[in-house]
């Protein structure tokens, strides 16, 4: 299988006052080709950072270890990073705020012209208009669309429309940064299954994140859960959902209320260490309910079914 | 017995922009003639899309917009027929939990001055008002040492926490919450949702929650009302409603999987969900639909049921 997203050992941290702080620390992944692909985690877990990694969007400030490779094309090395001709063109990035990422003084329309002009040359007039209504009816939405500014729609079809503007220059990779956290549940789910819709059709991968655990359930084939910038546990969505073994995952599902269920949800005593001050070993150790010794040292991968994975020592004992 | 608080016919509309270049407003209606109670000790939550006009309801309890027609009755008491400092010393009694708390909290002041700001308007004097400030950070679970700090400070479920504690500290029997969970991550809405239910069990509080998510509402509620377009599409038991939703919009939000068509409500015509249900005839597009009783005490608003 060729591997859309291939990253090893990639780190990433800012340059603040107190010195350099990794967010994201040695990641390794392995995404395939038309994969969909869910990040998991609470805000500051360095998620959405690893997005911007991907979609070759980190700040020029920030710092990076390791090696990433887009399509076989190695886009990070070390500190070296090189997007050019792949970022906004084989990747993009769906942002978590439509609003902010429109024009407000330019029509729908010309917005995704002017996208469609950078990456195609010169279109004619009657070319570029037939694009752009295609662009809109890949995302459900009526032509009319085009000629209407931003302020005139809706949440939803903002949200649409910012797909729409991603996938302008036919992208083999698609980064969707909470393109749902802005919306209410019906929109929510609507939204989700576009995406799911889209990434089938057009033989996208994706990289979904989200902090919606229960919303990866229709949207991806596997799951990564992020806690305090590192995985700890990756398996096929149904197999994460049903079967989690890491008992940070596990809290985490039984912190959703469940329809109709009446039990207590889990109370997770204190909340996620901010990038900076991660203890030692296992991140998850001082919220840890079955925490012992051992974990003071950094988990291995332990394999524990067919694509499943966890870091933790004491999966067994969760 | 009569309920704690009762709703009647409520209308709000705002003027907004026409937008674009043209001057003057137009009209936008938030609540259509919104009807609803709750019962001493019970749980009301409330839910729907954006622009639903379930956060308008709850402002409107605790006067921060006026309502053009209808009442809102707590205890015997129509508030709107009040006068402003009669329906203060009423609305001692009722709590009020905005939504974005880091919003709605001055980021100067301290979690103490933020909490006891509601004594001070209604005079308590300055003994007793540290003496319900040590109790009521105790309700919340928030520690003694955050009294002084800026709410700038602390963390987003710990703002939230200083919230219901200003809301607390003049001993309410109605809670009304906005979105208490929404600006939160998963484990820590799971903490305020627990807090809110040992806060109901411990205080025999009542609540209105509002929520566009039906299953954290369900969590702490015993009924459910479902509004869409500032209408009150369905009403009910948590249970019975989550079980079998009855009106198309109610089984919109309740299981979205099963939804193949586009969902757009609809203003102009009579009923909100005309546009794309199923079962619709030709009355649903003119005619408001009244209220029918399908089983014991749960009501929906629809003809396909009359």
């Amino acid at each position: 299988m060729v591997l859309a997203v291939r990253s090893y050992e990639l780190s990433v941290g800012y340059e603040i006052d107190e010195g350099l702080v990794w967010v994201v620390d040695r990641l390794n992944l392995e995404i395939g080709a038309g994969e969909s692909y869910c990040l998991v985690g609470e805000s500051g877990c360095g998620k959405s950072t690893i997005g911007n990694a991907v979609a070759g969007l980190l700040p020029p400030y920030a710092v990076t270890d390791g090696v990433l490779e887009l399509m076989g094309v190695k886009a990070i090395e070390g500190r070296l990073r090189r997007f050019n001709g792949l970022r906004g063109r084989v990747v993009v990035r769906i942002p978590q705020d439509p609003a902010a990422s429109l024009n407000p003084f330019l029509t729908v329309g010309e917005q995704l012209g002017e996208v469609l002009r950078a990456h195609l040359g010169q279109l004619t007039e009657s070319e570029a208009r037939k694009r752009v209504g295609y662009l809109l009816s890949l995302v459900k939405l009526p032509p009319e669309v085009a000629e209407a500014y931003p302020h005139q729609l809706s949440g939803g079809m903002k949200q649409r429309v910012a797909i729409a503007l991603a996938l302008a220059p036919s992208p083999k990779v698609v980064v969707a940064d909470e393109p749902t956290s802005a919306l209410d549940a019906y929109l929510k789910f609507s939204i989700a299954r576009l995406l799911k819709a889209l990434q089938l059709a057009l033989g996208l991968t994706l990289i979904f994140i989200t902090h919606d655990i229960t919303l990866a359930r229709h949207v991806c084939d596997r799951v990564a859960v992020i806690y305090a910038g590192r995985v700890v546990e990756e398996a096929r969505t149904e197999d994460l959902l049903e079967g989690a073994l890491h008992p940070y995952t596990k809290l985490l599902l039984r912190a959703v209320p469940r329809r109709l269920a009446s039990e207590r949800l889990a109370d997770i005593p204190g909340t996620p260490p901010p990038p900076g001050r991660y203890p030692s070993g296992c991140r998850f150790r001082p919220r840890c309910p079955v925490a012992s010794e051992e974990c003071t040292r950094d988990p291995e991968p332990a394999e524990v079914g067919e694509m499943h994975r966890v870091y933790c020592w004491r999966w067994r004992s969760a | 017995m009569s309920p704690l608080l009762a709703v009647e016919d409520l209308y709000v509309a705002f003027r907004a922009p026409r937008g674009g270049l043209t001057l003057g407003y137009r009209v936008v209606w938030a609540l259509r003639g919104v009807s609803l109670s709750v019962e001493e000790g019970e749980s009301l939550g409330v839910v729907g899309g954006s622009g639903s006009g379930k956060s308008t309801l709850l402002k409107a309890v605790v006067g921060l917009v006026k309502p053009l027609r209808g009442s809102i009755v707590y205890r015997g008491l129509d508030l709107l027929k009040l006068g402003w400092s009669q329906r203060r010393r009423v609305l001692r009694e009722v709590g009020y939990v905005p939504q974005e708390p880091s919003q709605s909290m001055d980021p100067r002041m301290s979690v103490r001055e933020i909490v006891l700001e509601p004594l001070l308007a209604l005079g308590v004097p300055k003994e007793s008002r540290e003496h319900l400030l040590g109790s009521v950070l105790e309700l919340v679970d928030l520690p003694n040492e955050v009294r002084e700090r800026n709410i700038r400070e602390l963390s987003g479920g710990m703002q939230q926490r200083v919230a219901i504690a200003r809301a607390l500290i003049t001993k309410p029997r109605l809670l009304l919450l906005d979105e208490p969970t929404s600006s939160l991550d998963v484990s820590t809405a799971a903490q305020i949702l627990n807090l809110l239910r040992d806060l109901r069990d411990t205080l025999g509080l009542s609540y209105v929650v509002v929520s566009h998510d039906i299953d954290s509402v369900s969590y702490v509620a015993d009924r459910v009302a479902v509004m869409a377009l500032g209408v009150v599409v369905e009403v009910g038991s948590t249970h019975s409603v989550l079980a079998e939703p009855l009106h198309p919009y109610t089984r919109v939000l309740v299981e979205p999987e099963r939804v193949e068509e586009e969902v757009t409500l609809d203003p102009e015509v009579a009923c909100p969900a005309y546009r794309w249900c199923p079962w619709r005839g030709d009355r649903c597009a003119t005619e408001r639909p009244r209220p029918v009783e399908v089983r014991r005490g749960h009501l929906v608003m629809c003809w396909n049921y009359s």
